[in-house]
């Protein structure tokens, strides 16, 4: 499989392209959320989208194959050619062997986790049923200030066709990390262009659900239950804010930092958060990375208490 | 390439699309399209027919 025409979410269970038998793709569908893996998909979606391949199809044949470049095959990969055995590669290996050669090259970054963002980060909200139809746009959003409305269809991003969830995908993964993206789109029939203003982490999206992320995504292995109201008063801290009394049995990884039986964790980093226990150990895998350090705050005997510790 | 080849080939469902504008038949109900699994079959009737590729990893 060459991965330079076969380029997509390598985390997802199923995904179509739409393509020439000279591989000139017209278009994706699939795409997923943290919600679930058909959240965003529809037979009607998947007609619309086949539909809109068929026109791109006809009006290719008027025009000339831009050639494709040399193929990408994931056996090329040195991480690949190293490895023992013939088994087969999943789709999410892909990532995964593409990682460690980044990484053993000096070339990996931090931001490369935050791939496929979801159009919502730019403020729209696409029709599962007609994957170019604007369903709604999120009031102060990039898509919002660009002057972009509920029923608009969107027919260019990043200076590519729209027709689906996927495709919007597709153009969003190729965006900046922040700076202009172009856009067009149909307003009541009318033609309309402008530019979505991305800012610094308008990628950042929920990667809990990605199979090549696994060991990059921290489990905290603390757990107990929430303070009371009162409690948490006591302490001097507010109703919503984060406090949880550690359980009396500490995982072996939780006692190497030093944390003890009923200690109160109230956060990180010096973070007012305010969510239940639950809510931050899912806060620490959405937002941090095994090898991040970080400080856990603590009350113990009354005190507070920085606890240092390397996440894994 | 073997690996992934094979595990690409078992997971790829590949079937050439209808094309009204040229004249083809109606789409195949659902159960009667006819799937692929060989990639450059694939191409090499979506050549002859002159229709384009839905290409399914799975």
């Amino acid at each position: 499989v060459d991965l330079n025409v076969f380029d997509f979410d390598y985390d997802l269970t199923w995904l179509a392209f739409f393509l020439s038998a000279d591989e000139q793709i017209y278009g994706r569908y699939g795409g997923r959320d943290a919600k679930g893996a058909e959240d965003r998909l529809s037979l009607d979606g998947l007609e619309y989208a086949a539909r809109a391949a068929l026109a791109a199809h006809a009006a290719a044949k008027e025009r000339p194959l831009v050639k494709a470049a040399k193929p990408q095959l994931v056996e090329e990969y040195a991480s690949v050619k190293r490895r023992r055995g013939h088994e087969c590669i999943h789709c999410h290996q892909v990532n995964e062997f593409r990682r460690v050669d980044r990484k053993e090259a000096g070339l990996w970054r931090r931001e490369e986790i935050w791939v496929y963002p979801l159009p919502e980060n730019v403020g729209l909200t696409l029709d599962v049923k007609q994957g170019d139809r604007v369903q709604a746009v999120t009031p102060d959003s990039p898509a919002d200030r660009a002057g972009l409305r509920a029923g608009d269809l969107l027919r260019r991003l990043n200076d590519m066709p729209v027709h689906s969830f996927g495709d919007a995908q597709y153009a969003l993964h190729r965006a900046p990390v922040k700076g202009p993206l172009a856009i067009s789109w149909q307003h009541d029939g009318k033609a309309m262009i402008g530019r979505l203003e991305l800012a610094e982490g308008w990628r950042k999206t929920n990667l809990t659900w990605r199979p090549s992320m696994l060991d990059l995504l921290p489990s905290l292995t603390l757990y107990g239950d929430d303070l009371t109201p009162d409690e948490k008063k006591a302490l001097g801290l507010t109703e919503n804010r984060l406090a949880f009394r550690q359980d009396p049995q500490v995982h072996a990884e939780a006692r190497k930092v030093g944390v003890q039986a009923g200690d109160v964790i109230i956060g990180l980093d010096g973070q007012a958060l305010e969510m239940t226990m639950q809510q931050f150990l899912g806060f620490v895998r959405r937002n941090y990375l095994v090898g991040d350090r970080i400080k856990l705050n603590i009350v113990r005997d009354g005190k507070r208490l920085d606890l240092p510790m390397t996440l894994r | 390439m073997r690996g992934l080849l094979l595990s690409s080939l078992l997971g790829i469902g590949l079937t050439v699309l209808p094309n009204p504008a040229a004249g083809q038949p109606a789409p195949a109900k659902a159960g009667k399209t006819p799937w692929l699994t060989g990639y450059d079959e694939a191409r090499a009737v979506a050549r002859q027919t002159g229709k384009p590729l839905l290409v399914v990893f799975r």
